[in-house]
């Protein structure tokens, strides 16, 4: 220990004093939580501290102690928590001028909604989510470019001012709060601790006009409280960032999420309590994306096709509620702010250019994926490949179809144009039903997510209900006169057969079919339809509006049947 | 101690040794810590030596106690249960051999039940988790007092209970930190740091009389943390903010103060935990100076352990301490996500 003399005075006055204090009489401590010695004579008048100064920095003391067990090692310096060295240091703990806080923040002097840790909010090379955990990571390198959010994070030289990293380059209490100066709430660096404190750092894409940072909705007060966190008075505009996320006590920590559970982070608001239209009622429906299935699986840096260990669907799976789009339809927002998905090749794209690439990520190649309802002649689970627009027919979903005849087709329906995966997977009260609520696969009282009914079993008797989906497109009175294929209404109303026991809705693969058997959709429902007597199961095209089936039906032969 | 507990730690220490000797290897903190972490006694030579490492434990694992196929299949269906400590801010041994760890970094108490091999995650009862339990208190029939601050409640843990219930007092608590039970009397200790004082309860709940108030003066608090009846059933109360440990008799009435703010060995710049051994040492946890500091009953400084870091003898912010039988030192070690186990191996003169 060097004997204190003029230099040792000066550098205690250096340690004691933080930067700037010279000028500086911290008025804004004055009468907040933090001027602990409120009510208190001076603690140690005699070291000429500032009183109010020795709760978070302790008075260098005089004479070093040895106590009565210590023969002759030396007293340890104390450790000036704000003057470690990072390297000296751990990864991983809290340190530098953390220590000092959560000190008393632990719940004991001081209540600790400060669940903070140490853990670098980073993306492991392919490790389990190394994410934040229970609260916003403290005492951690400010490393843009290592962030698991690195993309959208601000340079450090792009910080504002008043949000200070450490000497070290590291986020510390400190970069939010100033407890010095109890101007704001909290005792905040700026006035907004919603939103504009978090953006300080996190640059979120379409964030500024995102309908999470604009909307002036509001709750009602029915149901459970949206926003745990906050007074709940306000507008989701006020709200912004506190939406969704809390800087301390989030769920389990995750993403900083109020919830635990993804999606109840959306559908808190998105019940009509808050949001006009209810997607939580459409999660009830027997047929729905099963966002209640998993939990602490999705991550935001998840590949494009995920293992199917990992297979799973959150809300954030199809939307950015950080450019959420607000009334503009979600179908051509998800497009024009680039969410990842599968192209038509089968190539994981990260930025999508049509919403049935977003579809392909997991209803296309990846593993995992289901078999479909119905089986077939040519079975294909692949929806990507199902709608190839080389093959020999398919919906019109990645291009016009082939066919060039299709007196059905109600206008503006025409021979070229395209559809959408959800012009016929959508909830059963879309728009598109006459319904009233909201559009989009969420979730649906009939099977296969199919926005109408779609009756597939052998024997149904024909009503507009029964294919109320295939009519929604095809009228239903040019089928029944028998205005395409001359024998419709024989099949489907006569003898009560269903459309999907001939026609295969999504399409057949080049690689299963051809031409000249797999036009028109055709591709026979084989727990319906079986082999002829001469042990043939196909169609057999001669040209337009003319063709031929060899195949046994509801015990009718047909060996060359033409029309 | 029983002989279980002997066993426990006896077969512990021999494994834990060996862990520690490999870890220290590596574990370089700093110019002159070093020495320490090898040494596992403390004062070095050629100090007579004081205190030996025993254990340091951050799980269920730690202890020997394994989970049973049964267990690990419902962990895979309903989740990973908590057995890992988070954040532990408070230790005691129950009479039984259970170790209790409160820990707001999951919510609940650990409960290690040792003889059983056994672990429980202990909360609330309808399974409503603890948000802050900081203090713990171990009571002559093997039943355990739980503080949350933030639900200003006291809780109890009976023996062979999983639940800790809510024991209704004839009084309101601001936030309630420190706890002691007065084993002959049954008469609880609870400080109650939101109003700067320590409130003392009968069996039963009733409040009985309350010392302190804010203030500088003695037998004032400001900010009172945590607190322990010694074996003359003296009271030491850690004035964590007043930068002092205070001492008052069974009834409430000061008996001596000690401590002054300074940032060297032998200052209380933020004492909280405080526990006393056989031979009427004063322990006290200080979470700004990392470390433990050991006083006589008098409040002369005797030695301080510890310094910030993670190896054995270093603390991260540790807060709470319990001394069991035997002398058996826990101190829980917040941010380092353990409990270390030190015991005192000295002579009785100090």
């Amino acid at each position: 220990m060097r004997a204190p003399g003029l230099t040792g005075i000066a550098l205690v006055v250096l340690l004691v004093t933080p930067v700037g204090a010279q000028e500086q009489d911290y008025a804004g401590l004055t009468d907040t939580r933090h001027d602990l010695a409120l009510y208190l004579r001076p603690v140690s008048p005699d070291q000429g501290e500032d009183t109010r100064c020795v709760f978070c920095h302790a008075p260098r003391s005089q004479s070093p102690s040895l106590g009565a067990w210590n023969e002759d090692q030396p007293d340890h310096l104390f450790d000036y928590p704000y003057d470690r060295p990072a390297a000296a240091l751990p990864a991983g703990k809290p340190d530098g001028s953390s220590l000092a806080c959560l000190g008393c923040h632990d719940g004991t002097i001081a209540l600790a909604d400060i669940a903070s840790r140490a853990q670098p909010a980073m993306a492991v090379s392919g490790a389990a989510p190394a994410t934040v955990s229970h609260g916003h990571p403290v005492s951690v390198l400010y490393e843009p470019a290592s962030a698991l959010d690195g993309k959208n994070m601000a340079s450090r030289d792009d910080l504002p001012q008043r949000v200070r990293l450490d000497k070290n380059g590291k986020v510390q209490c400190t970069s939010c709060h100033d407890p010095h100066d109890g101007t704001y709430a909290n005792f905040l660096v700026m006035e907004d601790g919603n939103t504009a404190l978090c953006v300080s750092c996190h640059r979120k894409p379409g964030w500024s006009s995102s309908s999470h940072n604009t909307a002036s909705a509001t709750w009602n007060h029915r149901a459970q409280d949206p926003w745990p966190y906050t007074d709940s008075l306000g507008t989701v505009a006020e709200y912004g960032c506190a939406n969704c996320h809390t800087p301390h006590t989030a769920g389990d920590g995750r993403y900083l999420l109020n919830f635990s559970h993804e999606e109840d982070n959306c559908l808190a608001c998105h019940n009509g309590n808050v949001a006009e239209t209810d997607i939580r009622s459409e999660f009830n429906k027997t047929s729905r994306h099963p966002v209640e299935l998993t939990t602490a699986v999705h991550r935001s840096d998840e590949p494009v096709e995920l293992a199917p260990s990992d297979r799973h669907v959150e809300c954030v799976d199809c939307h950015d509620p950080h450019s959420s789009p607000g009334k503009q339809s979600v179908r051509e927002f998800n497009i024009a702010v680039g969410i990842p998905g599968i192209d038509v090749n089968g190539a994981a794209t990260t930025e999508i250019v049509a919403e049935y690439e977003l579809c392909f990520r997991c209803h296309g190649d990846g593993p995992g994926r289901r078999a479909m309802p119905t089986p077939r002649v040519h079975d294909q689970s692949n929806v990507r490949v199902q709608f190839d627009s080389g093959n020999p027919s398919f919906h019109p979903v990645l291009a016009p179809g082939n066919n060039l005849d299709v007196p059905s087709l109600i206008a503006p329906l025409a021979e070229n144009s395209t559809i959408h995966c959800t012009d016929c997977h959508s909830s059963d009260s879309d728009s598109k039903s006459g319904g009233r609520g909201p559009d989009g696969p969420h979730g649906s009282i009939f099977r296969s997510l199919l926005n109408r009914n779609y009756q597939t079993q052998d024997r149904t008797p024909e009503s507009p209900s029964a294919y109320a989906l295939c009519y929604s497109c095809h009228d239903r009175t040019s089928i029944l006169n028998d205005e395409s294929f001359p024998e419709h209404r024989l099949h489907v109303s006569d003898n009560n057969v269903p459309c999907s026991a001939c026609h295969d809705p999504h399409g057949i693969s080049f690689t299963q079919g051809n031409p000249d058997a797999n036009s028109h959709l055709i591709n026979f429902d084989t727990s319906i339809v079986f082999p002829s007597a001469s042990d043939e199961l196909r169609f057999e095209d001669r040209g337009n509006q003319s063709g031929a089936c060899f195949l046994a039906c509801h015990n009718n032969n047909h060996d060359g049947t033409s029309y | 101690m029983t002989t279980c507990s002997k066993r426990f730690l006896n077969g512990l220490q021999l494994v834990c040794l060996g862990l520690v000797m490999a870890s220290c290897v590596s574990a370089v903190k700093g110019p002159g810590q070093r020495e320490h972490v090898a040494e596992l006694v403390w004062p070095p030579p050629p100090s007579a030596q004081r205190l030996t490492f025993v254990t340091s434990f951050s799980g269920a694992k730690d202890l020997g106690i394994r989970k049973r196929f049964l267990q690990q299949l419902r962990a895979l269906v309903g989740g990973q249960r908590q057995e890992h400590l988070e954040r532990p801010m408070a230790v005691v041994e129950s009479a039984d051999n259970k170790i209790f760890v409160a820990d707001p970094g999951v919510r609940g108490v650990h409960l290690f039940d040792l003889n059983r091999s056994k672990y429980r995650l202990v909360l609330r009862e309808n399974d409503e988790p603890f948000p802050s339990p900081v203090g713990l208190a171990a009571g002559p029939g093997g039943e355990v007092y739980v503080t949350d601050s933030q639900l200003a409640g006291l809780y109890i843990i009976e023996p062979g209970d999983s639940r800790a219930r809510k024991i209704p007092l004839d009084a309101i608590l601001a936030q309630p930190t420190g706890v002691a039970v007065d084993g002959p009397s049954g008469r609880i200790y609870l400080v109650d740091t939101g109003s700067h004082e320590v409130k003392i309860f009968g069996r039963d709940g009733a409040l009985l009389s309350r010392i302190g108030g804010r203030g500088t003066e003695a037998g004032q608090f400001n900010f009172p943390t945590m607190i322990w009846i010694n074996a003359a059933g003296e009271m030491l109360v850690s004035d964590t903010l007043n930068f002092r440990t205070q001492v008052f008799d069974a009834d409430g009435n000061f008996l001596r103060q000690f401590g002054s703010a300074g940032d060297r060995a032998g200052y209380q710049p933020q004492s909280k935990g405080i526990a006393t051994d056989s031979h009427g040492h004063v322990y006290v946890v200080d979470s700004m100076l990392h470390a433990v500091q050991i006083f006589d009953s008098d409040g002369s400084f005797l030695y301080r352990l510890g310094l910030l870091g993670d190896g054995a003898g270093e603390f991260w912010l540790p807060t709470g301490i319990f001394i069991g039988e035997q002398d058996t030192i826990y101190v829980a070690d917040s941010y380092n996500a353990r409990i270390q186990v030190f015991r005192y191996t000295g002579s009785g003169i100090p």
